[in-house]
């Protein structure tokens, strides 16, 4: 199986006016091929840096992270990106931006590019938008795109950096589902790097959760989730376990979050 | 019914019958001759597509639009009778320099034909300047301004350049150049390529960072970047300059034509103005301001339909 990630004593730093500031110091996990793991952590933790390396959009300043062994220096073809905003080019329609994809990272003809977006499209539910600009689509739907065109690329690894994090309760949940039942069909196991700051979507999307300090991008915890699969919003909250594995979840958070009232929405 | 009835009683139609009435007020003692035919033919004409306009065109925006320029044009065509003709505003000393419409218009009649040859030089003198300049301004901004993301030294240079007046440039270009026609063009090019390269440099720096990860993460070669996510995303600001560029050719297309024509509006209004027939002259502005709205118009469309993707 390929596209397991090794994160080996890894640090980010930013410049600013007051000189170098660290986002990430010596941060080490692995990943396993096929795994959905989400990273949590309150807004400004270093999620988004973590991500970024693991993008190959962000060079770290010590250590690395590897892919199969092969450290990240550069975005590669092995992993698609869904971002909160802007993933889509405003300037091409669904299809266009799916279609266009596809011809930089696989060796297709314009037909077969065609046949895999439309395929794509219909699965997100976006039948009867392929021709529409993304300014036309509501934020539900530009992620729905964003996802099918991230999903065409066929990649071992998909890397998400909030991509819910600006639609509302009831279609959030939709999209997760969508999102799971569209990893659980793949053939290939794809491994999924998932960043939130809302637990109930990491509990219900994750094999495995890491909770990020607030300074320094450390772990603070690790957590597996054991509930079955195929999961879906309207029995997962029964599940055996759920309710502990929220309420330590929800105490750590806030934990490592002093000044926030328990129950509060993080907002990015 | 009641409907049509609304869209004839407008205020250009009523301007219209003003501007109708008012040819019957008796003329002043005047140095040039009016023709009052060609005036009510015009208007009779402009008058023709207003109605057709008013009962055809069934969106609300683009007839309004219409009828309101329409309406305009009325409103000046009246005041430019009675001030002139009419009544003599100006003095008598200054009869020479304002000619009564009739006289104006009878000129797009007499010279109809080397008018369509003036038009279509001129045209083609400014296209052919404003194209050299767009196809190098937008790829050298393009480059220019990816390659200097974080410098804005260029940014100030083109700035520098471009508030120059490329008339500067003319004795240059005269003194370099092999031909007049080529010193012709080249004001033009510069009038465009200055504006059209600042534009299209800070249209690239103005790109959205997430949207150039994007492309990243799908690992687009040098060129794509380039021309496929670089070139539309600063499209927006990049139209500014070409329409600043636009403006400016047709301003500057009299004086280009100052070198050496010998067709072109430019030159027929230079000409005729340096005789003193100010009648001629301006038939020859009147022109141009045609053309210059027409060419605006198609302009205005191209934009409409390479930036459809952008929500108005
Ligand atoms: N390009 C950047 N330049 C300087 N500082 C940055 C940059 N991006 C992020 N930061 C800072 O680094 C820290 C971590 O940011 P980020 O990884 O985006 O956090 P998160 O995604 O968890 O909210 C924050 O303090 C943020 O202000
Ligand atoms: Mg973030």
């Amino acid at each position: 199986m390929v596209g397991k990630i090794e994160i080996k004593n890894l640090s980010a730093e930013y410049a600013d006016k007051n000189g170098k500031f660290t986002v990430l110091k010596d941060l080490s996990f692995n990943i396993q091929a096929g795994e959905f793991v989400s990273i949590i952590g309150s807004s400004g933790c270093g999620k988004s840096t973590l991500l970024g390396v693991l993008q190959g959009l962000i060079a770290p300043s010590a250590g690395g992270a590897y892919i199969d062994g092969e450290k990240i220096t550069a975005p590669g073809h092995n992993r698609a990106v869904v971002f909160q905003h802007y993933s889509l080019f405003p300037w091409m329609t669904v299809q266009k931006n799916i279609m266009f994809g596809l011809k930089q990272v696989r060796d297709l003809s314009r037909a077969e590019c065609s046949e895999i977006a439309l395929g794509f499209i219909e699965k997100v539910g976006l039948k009867g938008f392929e021709h529409k600009y993304p300014f036309q689509l509501s934020g539900g739907m530009q992620q729905r795109a964003a996802i099918a065109r991230a999903m065409a690329l066929d990649s071992d690894i998909l890397l998400m950096d909030e991509p819910f994090g600006a639609i509302d309760a009831k279609n959030r949940s939709k999209m997760q589902e969508l999102l799971l039942s569209l990893w659980d069909n793949e053939k290939k196991a794809k491994t999924v790097v998932f960043v939130t700051h809302d637990i109930d979507e990491a509990i219900f999307l994750s094999d495995r959760i890491i909770m990020l300090t607030n300074s320094l991008g450390q772990i603070a915890a690790e957590f597996e989730v054991p509930f079955p699969r195929p999961r879906v919003h309207s029995t997962i909250r029964e599940t055996p376990g759920y309710v502990s594995l929220r309420n330590k979840l929800m105490s750590l958070f806030y934990d490592e979050n002093p000044g926030a009232a328990a129950g509060m929405e993080y907002t990015i | 019914m009641k409907r049509m009835l609304k869209r004839i009683f407008i205020i250009p139609n009523a301007l219209f019958a003003i501007l109708l009435l008012a040819q019957l007020l008796p003329n002043k003692p005047y140095r040039i001759e009016d023709r009052p035919l060609y005036t009510v033919v015009l208007a009779a004409a402009v008058e023709a597509v207003l109605l057709i306009v008013s009962l055809a065109v069934k969106k609300d925006r683009p007839r309004r639009v219409i009828s309101d320029v329409i309406g305009c044009v009325f409103a000046f065509l009246i005041f430019w009778v009675l001030a002139t003709i009419k009544f003599d505003l100006p003095g008598n000393a200054k009869q020479a320099v304002f000619p009564p419409p009739g006289a104006v218009f009878e000129k797009f009649a007499v010279d109809f034909a080397p008018m369509l040859i003036n038009v279509r030089d001129s045209i083609f003198l400014i296209l052919d300047g404003y194209l050299i300049g767009v196809v190098t301004a937008i790829p050298l901004g393009l480059f220019f301004g990816w390659n200097l993301r974080i410098g804005d030294a260029a940014g100030y240079l083109t700035k520098f350049f471009s508030s120059i007046s490329p008339l500067v440039y003319i004795p240059y270009a005269i003194v370099l150049l092999p031909t007049f026609r080529a010193a012709s063009v080249f004001v033009i090019f510069m009038a465009t390529f200055w504006p059209t390269l600042a534009s299209t440099m800070s249209g690239v720096l103005n790109v959205e960072k997430r949207i150039i990860d994007s492309a990243k993460t799908l690992c687009v070669g040098r060129f794509t970047m380039l021309f496929q996510i670089i070139l539309p995303a600063a499209l927006p600001q990049i139209f500014i300059g070409l329409y600043q560029g636009l403006s400016v050719s047709f301003i500057l297309l009299v004086s280009a034509e100052m070198i050496g024509a010998r067709s072109g509006l430019g030159y027929y209004v230079n000409n005729y103005a340096n005789f003193g027939n100010y009648t001629s002259a301006l038939a020859g502005v009147i022109t141009i301001g045609v053309v210059v709205a027409f060419i605006t118009f198609l302009f205005n469309l191209l934009q409409r339909f390479l930036l459809r993707w952008k929500q108005q």
